[in-house]
């Protein structure tokens, strides 16, 4: 039975947490992995410093074409979206991510807190329990980011109750 | 009597169209469909002064104004009116278009992808 988690992660440590949970789970799915904060070159350099296993990774950028940054897209794994507000763009990209890929997967959304600064927190409700529902359905593995700071935002408590497992 | 159901028809008029243009700002703020899609609320803002103006001049409120200027600013303001509705609807085709080339290119990456492990495996 698919698993939601959601990580609530102190800022100092944040993609050392981030990384060490992706290590954990490397060898047993393929990951679609949602960025909004880092672009996809900066993501990779740093999953490489760390020697994390990218073979089995699809990458849904949000944040690359919003700053601005110049796009390589003969990148297989990688797919470029407009900006982090366009949500129904995201959602139809993991929808169509986790149907094309075979075998167990996990989804990683990084993070709840940027998405919050892009949108705004009703909407940020409505599209949680839409993805948190969507993947119970597809039988899919969601591993949510949130940042500590963020714990007394109402809408990280909404989505507390949302998941099945809030972890620190 | 023929007053009457006059007066409930523009006021329901009116009303329905204050209705359309809050559902077209709570589909803005909710799908985020582009800043074009502003364009159709204003579109909508536009008839609703539109509605007004023909009611008070119905109702004797402009006795001064010439038929013909009404009918001029009637002409202009439905000449906006459909510009903005192009403009709304370009932003909205553009919008589906998007997500079109969105499921489609993420289809056809994880195709190549999953074509290349396998020839890497092989």
């Amino acid at each position: 039975m698919a698993k939601t988690i959601l990580y609530i992660v102190d800022p100092k440590y944040y993609f050392k947490r981030v990384i060490s949970i992706l290590k954990k789970t490397i060898n047993k799915s393929n990951i679609i992995y949602v960025t909004t904060n880092k672009p996809y070159a900066h993501l990779m350099n740093e999953f490489k410093k760390n020697n994390v296993n990218t073979s089995k990774f699809f990458i849904i950028d949000c944040i690359t074409k919003y700053v601005g940054q110049p796009l390589d897209e003969s990148v297989q794994n990688c797919i470029f979206l407009d900006n982090p507000q366009a949500l129904t763009t995201i959602s139809i990209a993991m929808n169509e991510s986790i149907k094309q890929i075979t075998g167990k997967k996990i989804l990683f959304l990084d993070s709840l807190s940027t998405l919050l600064i892009y949108n705004d927190a009703k909407t940020m409700a409505k599209f949680s329990n839409f993805i948190i529902n969507q993947m119970r359905t597809y039988n899919v593995d969601l591993v949510i980011f949130a940042l500590e700071s963020d714990v007394s935002h109402q809408i990280v408590t909404e989505i507390q109750s949302f998941v099945d497992e809030v972890k620190k | 009597m023929e007053l009457t159901i006059w007066t409930v028809s523009a006021l329901l008029s009116i009303l329905g169209l204050i209705w359309t243009a809050y559902l077209a700002y709570k589909i803005y703020v909710f799908n985020r469909l582009g800043q074009g899609w502003l364009a159709m609320l204003l579109a909508f803002v536009l008839l609703i002064f539109h509605r007004l103006i023909v009611y008070a001049h119905d109702f004797e409120l402009f006795t001064d104004l010439h038929p013909l200027v009404l009918k001029a600013w009637q002409t202009l303001l439905f000449i906006i009116v459909g510009i903005l509705w192009i403009i709304g609807m370009s932003s909205m085709k553009k919008s589906f278009e998007t997500f079109d080339i969105v499921q489609k290119k993420t289809r056809e990456k994880i195709r190549q992808l999953s074509k290349k492990k396998r020839a890497d495996k092989q």
